[in-house]
């Protein structure tokens, strides 16, 4: 991911850059771009540089950045595909239903250039037939009315068509929008500069015109054309970048349209140049919107958002307008409606800008930060002196240094909230407690946001909020501790009990165990005594069977001789021998 | 600091520049305020103001000049600027017939929401684009005695009577400011300028003259 963005996005000492071989290209098409590390890197200033081949990577970032372009490269060539055809659909239906449009019209040298140094318009409305029938009946005769005479050739007229005085509301449109394209940034070279003047210029009329068409409720209002002017201009002063849009592949052809041979703006870069200007403009509708002027998102309610945000960091300069009656809106209104686009030169709009597609709700502190920059001089100059210096605001002023403060300011007012909302303290001690941001050139009434007068006493008395708001902290976790210390006694005794309870058990089952065991080894020993009686009963009974067979041997042999008395005394002596030899040995005599 | 402000003037006036968008207010008014003419204007978005020095009748008067946006969008909004303006220079564009037409729609506005008093100059500019006239100077004047306003045809590129407009509409001011003053009616809300600093310091003298 990371390396992806690296491989699109130069880091500021880096010079890599979208051709890099760090990956395959297939990989790197496929690899979607981490939006989140492109934005950081645009803040930290990634884009700044505007020449070479880095100048091109600002298109592709700021389509990225709006959410034109999707994330992954490999399905660029896609969108932008479908993107151009829908543009020129809108071209073709909005402008080929006008009969009186006529592209060439307003690529006439006559409408761009001869006048351009005129009051800013207005060739196209001119009529070389003055409309006698149109005055006021109530006119009384008048000294002839000054027919105008042929043109002189160096005022060239544009065609008949655009001659008529406008008469349809889209003619009105095209007229509005016309006398403001031809006054959109008129010291860049890009916009005044013959002949790509011309093309351009009638490029950002076409883009102007669909939009206020397709925005029927909006229509068109001065200072879109400054801020379709910055898009026209980032997209279309180099525009090699669309081939990493477009993968190199042709795109179809925009569909047929009245385009003069002479258009000379990519048809790519014109169709992204509407779409990110739409972007823009749809972001800031409200602003543009009369009737919601005093809601949230309105245009009042904008330039409040600034004054507050003055009031809250730079009291004292707010408070110095306010004596001067300066209200916001005097130079407010053009700073915010044309986002910045008319304070800076082209290379800083276009810087602050970059900030604004990485935060789209940073306008307000940019403004303060502004205010902030040149507030010494502010504080030296009555009502006219203010008014001039804001609303010519100092070249001198480092665009790095109002983007630093606008981002120190936001982060800033983040910290304390918190803060705030964490401890309950006040803001100063908060403050002093978050430290200094960077940037940052008034914060709370404090410069650099950092309270001043005697620091040690400020940072003594955060020392003793901090010790004081430990001690309550230590106090509320004694109390939790001691309850849950409680609980845990409690659930140990009970655990105690129980495991008293089961070792009583446990025992009360092993002294059965060795009751039993017991019992088992005397029975087993009282069977092993039977089993030997048993084996001694038997040996002495076949011993006793073999006396007895002897005996019998030996008195029938008596018997048969002649020795039959002795014989029978020795029986019974035998006899007597047994007896007390089994009475010793198992304890019952078996003759008995 | 406004205090001593109070002291390098005697007379403040606020005047406004009024009129469709294109007719040449800003061109006029660089003009007028620093002789100049510049080739690349650009639309004026809100409010813009110049401050010019001048003296009318020995007196040293503070012209702050407040230039609209023509664009009825910002109407909402600049409207309400339009109270304690002294004077108005009203301006279409001899070129284009609608400009001409719409002033009739601007005097309804002033009416609206101006003060009663306040001093109407009518200026039809770049009347030296002759061979693009679409409103006469006759049908000018007409308009003019219609409503009651001197008027001048003027031309910012090439300074034609663009001083003697903004002089006629400031000593106009002035005189109506003193007459009001000289009637010894405590100054009211139309005489004070929107900074309560930088008040009508030279009144006095006014009386006298």
């Amino acid at each position: 991911m990371s390396r992806s963005v690296s491989s699109i996005i130069p880091l500021r000492n880096t010079q890599t850059a979208l051709d890099t071989t760090q990956m395959s290209r297939q990989e790197r098409e496929n690899t979607p771009i981490d939006l989140n590390l492109l934005a950081l890197s645009v803040t930290k200033g990634g884009l700044s540089t505007m020449t070479g081949n880095e100048g091109n990577l600002r298109p592709i970032t700021w389509l990225l950045l709006s959410g034109i372009l999707p994330p992954t490269p490999s399905s660029w060539s896609a969108s932008v595909s479908k993107m151009n055809s829908d543009y020129w659909g809108w071209v073709d239906e909005l402008l080929e239903s006008e009969e009186w449009w006529d592209e060439e019209t307003w690529v006439e040298d006559g409408c761009f250039d001869s006048n351009r140094g005129d009051f800013g318009d207005d060739v196209s409305k001119s009529s070389s037939t003055a409309p006698a029938s149109t005055s006021p009946s109530s006119s009384p005769p008048s000294p002839p009315s000054p027919l105008p005479p042929p043109p002189p050739s160096k005022t060239p007229l544009p065609p008949s068509s655009m001659l008529r005085a406008p008469t349809t509301p889209s003619q009105c449109l095209a007229t509005e929008i016309h006398k403001d394209v031809l006054r959109t940034h008129p010291t860049i070279s890009f916009f005044i500069t013959p002949p790509s003047s011309r093309w351009r210029l009638s490029s950002l009329m076409r883009v102007l015109f669909v939009w206020a068409k397709l925005n029927g409720g909006v229509k068109y209002v001065q200072g879109m054309n400054e801020i379709a002017g910055v898009v026209a201009f980032v997209l279309g002063r180099e525009d090699n970048w669309i081939q990493e849009v477009t993968s190199g592949s042709p795109l179809p052809p925009p569909p047929p349209s009245r385009l003069s041979s002479s258009h000379h703006v990519s048809p790519i870069t014109e169709s992204l140049t509407y779409y990110l200007t739409s972007h823009l403009l749809n972001l800031h509708l409200d602003l543009f919107t009369p009737s919601l002027d005093n809601a949230f998102t309105g245009l009042s309610s904008s330039i409040e958002k600034v004054t507050d945000g003055l009031e809250r960091h730079d009291p004292i300069v707010y408070r110095h307008l306010e004596a001067l009656n300066i209200e916001g809106a005097f130079y407010l209104m053009r700073w915010v409606t044309t986002l910045l686009s008319r304070e800076f030169n082209m290379p800083d709009t276009v810087r602050i800008w970059d900030v604004f597609f990485t935060n789209n709700q940073i306008t307000p502190y940019v403004c303060v930060a502004m205010v902030c920059l040149v507030r010494d001089e502010i504080l030296t100059k009555d009502f006219g002196g203010c008014l001039e210096l804001l609303q010519n605001y100092p070249m001198s002023v480092d665009v790095e240094q109002v983007v630093a403060g606008a981002k120190g300011l936001w982060v800033l007012e983040r910290r304390v909230t918190e803060c705030r909302d964490k401890t309950g303290w006040g803001v100063r001690e908060c403050l002093a407690a978050v430290g200094e941001v960077k940037g940052v050139v008034m914060g709370y009434g404090w410069r650099g946001g950092i309270p001043d007068g005697d620091l040690g006493e400020t940072i003594k008395l955060v020392g003793g909020q901090i010790k004081l708001g430990a001690r309550e902290v230590a106090k509320d976790m004694g109390s939790v501790a001691r309850s849950v210390g409680r609980g845990l006694l409690s659930w140990g005794k009970n655990v105690a009990k129980n495991m008293e309870e089961s070792m009583d058990k446990a025992s009360e089952i092993r002294k059965e165990k060795d009751r039993e065991r017991n019992a088992r080894m005397v029975m087993e020993r009282m069977r092993e005594e039977r089993r030997r009686a048993e084996f001694e009963r038997e040996r002495r009974e076949g011993f006793l069977e073999q006396q007895k067979e002897f005996m019998e041997t030996e008195l029938k042999n008596n018997v048969e001789g002649t020795d039959g008395g002795k014989g029978g005394r020795q029986e019974g002596g035998a006899k007597e021998k047994l007896d007390t030899e089994t009475n010793d040995t198992i304890g019952h005599n078996p003759f008995k | 600091m406004a205090a001593k402000e109070g002291k390098d003037y005697d007379m403040h006036i606020k005047l406004l520049m009024l009129g469709d968008t294109g007719v040449g207010k800003t061109c006029l008014l660089l003009r007028y305020a620093y002789d100049s003419f510049s080739p690349t204007f650009i639309t004026t978005i809100g409010i813009d103001f110049k401050i010019k020095h001048v003296e009318l009748d020995g007196l040293h008067v503070k012209l702050q000049i407040w230039d609209t946006a023509g664009q009825e969008r910002f109407r909402t909004i600049t409207v309400s600027y339009f109270k304690g303006a002294h004077g108005v220079a009203l301006v279409y564009d001899v070129t284009d017939r609608d400009t001409f037409e719409a002033i009739r729609h601007w005097v309804k506005q002033i009416q609206e929401h101006a003060e009663s008093n306040v001093s109407i100059v009518l200026i039809g500019n770049k009347c030296d684009k002759e061979q693009l006239r679409m409103v006469s100077r006759a049908e000018g004047e007409e308009l003019a005695r219609e409503i009651n306003a001197p008027f001048f045809e003027t031309s910012a590129k090439t300074n034609i009577n663009v001083e003697d407009a903004f002089n006629k509409m400031a000593v106009m001011t002035k005189n109506s400011m003193m007459l009001q003053e000289s009637t010894s009616r405590p100054s009211d809300g139309s005489l004070m300028v929107d900074d309560p600093n930088v008040r009508l310091t030279g009144s006095g003298k006014g009386g006298c003259c």
